[in-house]
């Protein structure tokens, strides 16, 4: 059971991230802010989430691992976290149309 | 969002200015009956911002059944999206369409004129003339201050309807019957407070209520202070010399934050291509990491380099069309609502990891998402087991999964 239901939050995670490679952007961000504030979630707490979604589905390569490195480290240099994580968001959703 | 979540889903739910509305509704179906004149083009809905007329148009689509097609400055100005948002309209009619004789079903609706300004949108007022011309629609534009220059055409060849600021009486009744449904104990003299502060204004009124039942704290209930914000956007996308954009921008930097904040979410909600999302995007991410440095140094002198940063990320997003809609940026609730949430939260967590022998991560990953889908689905036994009162059951039923 519990692997059953720790499932629900990757698979989430990964239903926006589709949606965002899908074109919708815009809904994708809404959806993933959504999210973050039902569970009180931090951005790392995204960060780690959005690596554990890409890499279930096997589609965590190295480059976007380093994207996904940058902005942690972004988070804690930065001021805001919504601002850090619409830009992630939008470079993943960018990198993984252009890689297929 | 409340503002949302209470958008009126008809025409007598809209708030106030009920000759405005009643004029409105002659007019629509008079043209649905095909009595649109040649040189009535339209409707163009004129008043201050939140007075209820994008609320007005959407409920009574949905009353009179029309579909909107809702159109912002930039796809006026290519034209890409009208064909392509024209097509995907179901040619089929289903039959009571024929019953009612409709001549038009498509209203295409154009929010903020006053958005499309400049020189290089001249070609952008034009195409909406010829837009409007159309006979198979119906055109309705609203505008919060039209130029009477600038929109001479517009004012001149629409059927306008103004709107006015409503009541403080007509406010604290709509925010009485929002509080009622959201079951949040608030005394009328807070709601009488935030009626007045929001100047007419129902959307500012629903989202200070908002905020204030969030748990928001004095910083954030003085939204008033970032309404300039939207002006300057607006002022800095019309601006084209570098110098006066700067200007703007420092005159503007007693919220340095406000200013690139409310900028990416301008990027983030704009329909932009993703080359260029990303990298105004990126580009806002780093002045924010600037920002975050002046705010851990102190050293505010850097406040000048950002400045050129975001004059940037201004001509950019200018050159790509971007509009800017929401009069208050949504991260300002997003840091209200979020900060108390995760407290909630977390304490909630902490109490579930303590019993069942976990880390408060492990509860919000792993337990959290159950309990709120058994909570959701009517079965509290076992929150009750965890020893969650009703008030968690509460925030669990509230996770969107």
């Amino acid at each position: 059971m519990r692997s059953l239901a720790g499932d629900v939050s990757l698979k989430t995670v990964r239903e926006i991230i589709d949606s965002g490679t899908e074109g919708n952007y815009i809904d994708a961000r809404k959806r993933l802010f959504d999210y973050m504030n039902s569970l009180g979630l931090s951005g790392f707490d995204i960060i780690r989430l959005i690596m554990g979604a890409l890499s279930e589905a096997g589609k965590l390569s190295p480059e976007i691992a380093e994207v996904l490195a940058e902005y942690d480290y972004r988070l804690i240099e930065g001021a805001n976290e919504d601002i850090q994580l619409s830009a992630l968001l939008a470079h993943l959703v960018k990198m993984m149309r252009v890689g297929g | 969002m409340w503002v949302e979540k209470y958008r009126p889903s008809t025409v007598e739910e809209v708030v106030g200015n009920e000759e405005a509305k009643k004029e409105f509704i002659e007019w629509i179906q008079r043209s649905k009956r095909g009595e649109k004149r040649p040189k009535e083009m339209g409707i163009f809905l004129v008043g201050p911002p939140g007075t209820g007329k994008t609320s007005l148009v959407h409920a009574a689509a949905e009353q009179y059944n029309f579909h909107v097609l809702e159109l912002n400055a930039s796809d006026i100005r290519t034209g890409r999206r009208l064909e392509e948002a024209l097509n995907k309209i179901p040619k089929s009619r289903p039959l009571d369409v024929y019953m009612d004789e409709l001549k038009f079903e498509i209203v295409v609706f154009v929010d903020e004129v006053d958005g499309i300004h400049g020189s290089s949108d001249r070609g952008g007022l034009k195409t909406l003339l010829n837009i409007a011309k159309r006979r198979d629609m119906l055109m309705v534009l609203s505008a919060n201050f039209p130029d009477p220059q600038k929109h001479r055409d517009l004012l001149r060849g629409f059927k306008v309807i103004r709107f006015w600021p409503l009541t403080t009486r007509q406010l604290a009744m709509l925010l009485k019957r929002i509080a009622q449904e959201e079951e949040i104990p608030i005394g009328d003299e807070v709601i009488g407070e935030i009626a007045s502060r929001s100047i007419g204004d129902a959307r500012q009124a629903i989202n200070l209520l908002q905020i204030t039942a969030a748990g928001g704290g004095a910083e954030d209930v003085d939204l008033l202070d970032t309404l300039p914000i939207t002006e300057t956007i607006n002022r800095v996308l019309t601006e084209l010399d570098e110098r006066k954009i700067r200007r703007l921008i420092s005159a503007s930097l007693s919220t340095p934050q406000n200013l690139y904040r409310a900028l990416a979410e301008m990027a983030a909600t704009s329909n932009l291509d993703e080359e260029t999302r990303c990298k105004v995007l990126d580009a806002l991410s780093r002045i924010d990491i600037f920002m975050g440095r002046i705010m851990k140094t102190g050293d505010w002198k850097m406040l000048r380099e950002v400045t050129y940063m975001i004059v940037g990320a201004v001509s950019t997003l200018r050159d790509a069309g971007a509009s800017y809609v929401d009069r208050i940026p949504t991260y300002i609730f997003f840091r209200a609502i979020r900060a108390r949430r995760r407290e909630k939260v977390r304490e909630i967590a902490l109490n579930i990891g303590r019993r069942l022998q976990h880390s408060s991560r492990k509860a919000i990953f792993e337990v959290f998402p159950f309990l709120s889908f058994s909570v959701k689905t009517g079965q509290v036994w076992m929150a009750e087991a965890l020893g969650l009162n009703e008030d968690d059951v509460k925030i669990l039923k509230e996770i969107e999964l």
